[in-house]
Parts: C-alpha cells; sequence; structure tokens
C-alpha cells in the first residue's frame, strides 16, 4: 500500500498545534523532496542489484517484496543523506549516493536480522557484530550475511573508518540496538502500564537507535562533522524513530514488541509534540539552506504519512512488509 | 575473464574471513578494531549529542540519561560554535590536545571540573608527546598485519610473481629503475635497503615474540603449516 502526499495543503500538521510558518521550508522543498525521491528510487537499484544478484540472489528471484522494500528504505537514506550533506555544505555526489545505497541496503539487512528470524538469530547476530567490530571478524554462514558483509565492507572502504566520529557513531548505534534487543524482555506488570523509568527507558533507546544511525550516515558523507551540526541531526535521527515507531505501532504490538510510541497514552498527541519541538529546533539550529528545507520537508512528510499508516493499520490489520511512502 | 575491482576486494575480504574461520590465520589478533570505548572515554571532551552540549570528561553535570549520546572529543575548533557545559566550563580549556589514535598512557576521567590552569598543563603534556611514537604505531600495525598474513601473502606473491600479470609488473618495474636519474636512484636504492632493514629487524622482533632464533629462517616459513606451501 502506497500512501502519497501531494498537495501542499497535506502540510498542514492535523491537530491544533502552532502555526508551521516560522518552519514550513513551503512547495518548493517539497517538490524538490519529489524529485529527489524520484531519482533516487530509480537511481538505488542501479548500485545494488548487482550486488544482491551476485551474494543472494534468491532475494531478487523469490523476495522482490523484501527487496524493494530494501530499495525503498535505501532512498529514503539518500535523501536523508543528501539533505546532511548540504547542511554540512557539500555536493551529493555520485560517491555519496553509492555511501547512500549501501547504507540503507546495510541497515535494512542488519534489521532484518534482528527483526525476521527468531530470538536466537537476533542473539547470535548481536553477538557476532559485536566480534566484527571489535575484531574485524563475522565469518558469513549464509548468503544472506554474506551479502550483509559484502555491502558493509564496500561501505566502511568509501571512507576512513578509524576517524574518531565514524568509529563512534558505529558503535553507538551497534550498541543502541543491543540495547533495544535487550529491551524486548521488558513485560508490563500484570496488565498494568510500564513504569515511567521503563518508558523512559524506551524513549531512550529510540531516540539512541535512530539518532546513532543519522551520525553513521553523516559521517560517512561528510569529511568532518561540526559538533554544532552533531546535536542537530542526532535530534533529526531521534525525531525519525519516533515517527517511525508511531507508523509501526500496530505490527510491533502484534509482534509482542514494546516500545516508547506503542506505551505512551496518547500517542498522536506525543508525537505531535515531538514533531514540533524537533522541527523548531532544526530550523532555528541549522544554518538556513537548501539542506536545512530539505530535511524539513523530509520529516514533515513522513510525520504526515506515518500518522496515515498508523490509522489505516489499526483499521486494516498491520503488514510488516507494507512499503509506504 | 574480466572481474572488476570492487568484486576482487569483496572475494578477497570474504576468503580472509573464511582462512580465520578456518583457524588457517595464525593467532588471535583482531583484523580490524572500529570500537574504540575505551579511547572515546579518555578523550579530554565528551559532546552530548542529546542535549547538544560539551562537557569536560568526568564532568557531574552530564546527565544520566545522556551516557548513551557522549561522544569523545579530543579538539574543539575554534570555529565550530558549541555550546559548554556552565559547571565545567569546557570552551576556556586549550583546542588541541592528543588527537584519537594516538592514546594517552596518563588519560584519566575527571572527578569534576578543574581549574583551567591544570587542563592547559595537561593539555600540554599530552601535546608534548614526540610525532615519532606516530610512525612507530605504524610499524607495529605494518607488522602485526605480516605477522597475521605472512604465510599467504607470501604463498599469493609467490604465485603472482610466476603470473603473465606478475612477469608485467617485473618488467615495468625494471623499466622505471632504468629510467631514473642518478639522484632518484640513490632515493630509491636507500628506500629498498631501508624495507630490507626492516624486514630483518621485523623478523628478529618476531622471532623472538615467538622464542625462536633470529636465524634469518624468517617467520613466514616459521609460521608454516602442514597443509601450507613452505
Amino acid at each position: 500500500m502506497v500512501v502519497a502526499v501531494r498537495d501542499a495543503s497535506a502540510m498542514v500538521p492535523p491537530g491544533g498545534y502552532s502555526s508551521t510558518v516560522e518552519w514550513d521550508p513551503g512547495p518548493q522543498a517539497q517538490s524538490r523532496l519529489n524529485e529527489l525521491f524520484k531519482r533516487y528510487r530509480s537511481g538505488v537499484g542501479d548500485c545494488l542489484e548487482s550486488i544482491v544478484r551476485e551474494y543472494d540472489p534468491v532475494m531478487l528471484e523469490a523476495r522482490q517484496g523484501e527487496y524493494r522494500k530494501m530499495l525503498e528504505l535505501s532512498a529514503k537514506m539518500n535523501v536523508v543523506g543528501h539533505a546532511c550533506t548540504e547542511i554540512g555544505g557539500y555536493d551529493y555526489d555520485e560517491r555519496r549516493h553509492r555511501i547512500g545505497s549501501l547504507f540503507g541496503a546495510c541497515c535494512f539487512l542488519a534489521d532484518s536480522f534482528i527483526d525476521d528470524f527468531g530470538e536466537e538469530a537476533t542473539r547470535d547476530y548481536i553477538e557476532r557484530l559485536g566480534a566484527l567490530l571489535t575484531e574485524g571478524w563475522f565469518h558469513p554462514r549464509t548468503d544472506r550475511e554474506r551479502l550483509f558483509f559484502v555491502i558493509a565492507s564496500r561501505l566502511f572502504a568509501q571512507r576512513d573508518v578509524l576517524h574518531p566520529i565514524v568509529r563512534q557513531s558505529v558503535l553507538q548505534l551497534y550498541l543502541a540496538q543491543k540495547e533495544d534487543v535487550s529491551l524486548r524482555a521488558i513485560r508490563k506488570a500484570d496488565g498494568g502500564r510500564l513504569t515511567r523509568s521503563q518508558l523512559n527507558t524506551l524513549k531512550r533507546c529510540a531516540r539512541n537507535r535512530s539518532g546513532h544511525a543519522i551520525l553513521v550516515l553523516s559521517a560517512f558523507l561528510l569529511p568532518e562533522l561540526p559538533l554544532s551540526y552533531l546535536a542537530r541531526l542526532f535530534s533529526a535521527g531521534a525525531l525519525v524513530m519516533y515517527i517511525d515507531d508511531h507508523g509501526d505501532c500496530w505490527s510491533d504490538l502484534k509482534d509482542n514488541r514494546l516500545t516508547f510510541m506503542n506505551q505512551v497514552s496518547r500517542p498522536e498527541r506525543t508525537l505531535g509534540r515531538l514533531f514540533h519541538t524537533h522541527i523548531r529546533q532544526l530550523a532555528s539550529g541549522l544554518p538556513g539552506g537548501d539542506g536545512r528545507d530539505l530535511l524539513i520537508a523530509f520529516l514533515t512528510r513522513y510525520y504526515l504519512t506515518r500518522l496515515e499508516k498508523h490509522r489505516q493499520q489499526r483499521v486494516k490489520g498491520a503488514s510488516a512488509w507494507a512499503i509506504y511512502e | 575473464m574480466s572481474i572488476s575491482r570492487a568484486a576482487l576486494v569483496d572475494t578477497v575480504g570474504l576468503r580472509i574471513q573464511e582462512l580465520h574461520a578456518s583457524g588457517k590465520l595464525p593467532g588471535d589478533q583482531p583484523l580490524l578494531r572500529i570500537d574504540n570505548r575505551e579511547r572515546a572515554r579518555e578523550a579530554p571532551f565528551q559532546f552530548d549529542a542529546a542535549k547538544g552540549q560539551l562537557h569536560r570528561t568526568g564532568c557531574r553535570a552530564i546527565p544520566p540519561d545522556s551516557d548513551s549520546a557522549l561522544y569523545g572529543v579530543w579538539e574543539v575548533k575554534a570555529e565550530d560554535p558549541v555550546l559548554g557545559c556552565s559547571r565545567c566550563n569546557p570552551i576556556e580549556a586549550p583546542p588541541a590536545v592528543e588527537p584519537e589514535g594516538r592514546p594517552q598512557a596518563d588519560a584519566k576521567p575527571q572527578a569534576g571540573p578543574r581549574p583551567q590552569a591544570e587542563a592547559q598543563a595537561e593539555a600540554k603534556s599530552a601535546g608534548s608527546r614526540p610525532q615519532d611514537d606516530h610512525t612507530v604505531d605504524l610499524l607495529y600495525g605494518f607488522l602485526s598485519i605480516v605477522t597475521q598474513f605472512g604465510g599467504v601473502l607470501r604463498e599469493r606473491g609467490q604465485e603472482y610473481r610466476r603470473s603473465r600479470a606478475g612477469a608485467v609488473v617485473g618488467a615495468r618495474f625494471e623499466k622505471i629503475y632504468a629510467e631514473v636519474n642518478e639522484g632518484e636512484r640513490r632515493v630509491l636504492d636507500v628506500l629498498t635497503s631501508s624495507l630490507d632493514t626492516l624486514a630483518v629487524v621485523l623478523r628478529d622482533i618476531e622471532g623472538g615474540i615467538n622464542g625462536e632464533q633470529p636465524d634469518g629462517a624468517g617467520f613466514s616459513a616459521a609460521r608454516s603449516r602442514p597443509h601450507e606451501a613452505p
């Protein structure tokens, strides 16, 4: 199922929140966002198809839906990467397009190892990814693991991976994933709600998962990541995860997975507050320009489509494999 | 049959993993360590990515909620406007200290904010580390790779030397050498001689580490296993 937002009126957030005038990048940024999504949706396959065909051809032949979802995530990473690169004052060239595509595929496969093959496979992956990051050894055993290893290697080859910010962000992302997995054991006390402390832990984990992920992407794309941008981009990443978790609320609950957004008492209202707070910070904290406008336009689009996804899945039922724009 | 550079690198990377998995690589050294948590914790500053605030390492004003969002910072650039913690006042500190990747032996987390003079003294001490250490680190890195992959490299080198591509490369080397002028040739000779000396030293060190006699037998041969080429 595809949810598309095409007219400018959709930019107005639902509910009675503050005016968007102060940060709304306007129709020009929305139009640019559409163009970039179109470009990267058709472009990511050029980078990824040959690698998938070589190392995990079954994904192309028998799991087309999964492959399409990987391309969609890679296109999304390219758009976010494009914005972050422009915020840093650089052009999003062909090499950066390749980095965005590889990073998207890497995230997709890593998430699938965590989510799709049961608890034992999740633990095994977390342990082996830890070994990869501390020793460099991964020992791929299946075609899917070989594909992951090759994509990660090609991504690492694009950058000095021993740059302090690159290696710290990669490690922080790994630790956030690890914590996310460990939190899956959280259960509510007999029919009750989570404690405030548990809820805060879930919120912090969501913040870290995507906050560090956007820093990994930016650190791969930019030669240096100024501290003044780092915090803003971390905040943008955190917002992506709150939005994402709200969109996946019903499928996560179906999988018995607790997130901050599916445990908070009034999720839509909470997300609205988070969205406006984060966007205002980005608008005032990032240097004005096309990059900032693109990032805000992307986040706004993402927010609106995930609100819609949440509503639709509540009515129609959750499907983990649906692709939403 | 032609093979792209990327595919070749993929194959080499996967093969190295296979060799390690099958126990054919000697030792238990890491191939690549991305994890730099220990050094990051010892950096002079910590940047709280969640709050957008810079602290001196060990500052008690860092909120517990931010522990998982801290980035070790070795240098605060003047052109990077960043919000400093009002308690530990990190912006007052001198900008350049020990860069990450060159460990500072006496780096310890602070218990709290310290006077600026103390921070300056530490930074001065850190900055006074001889530049040569960086070169020594590189040599150790080189040694560790040669140690780990020595047998494999030697075997591949012999095969490559015998191949048509190897012969072409060899002919090119000779042609380049013939064409360089006297001064350049002296530099090349010194370089080659230095590498040769370095190789002997590395073999001696390697022999010493493994309790072997530095008799010039070479660590590659010493490390050969029955199923590997001598």
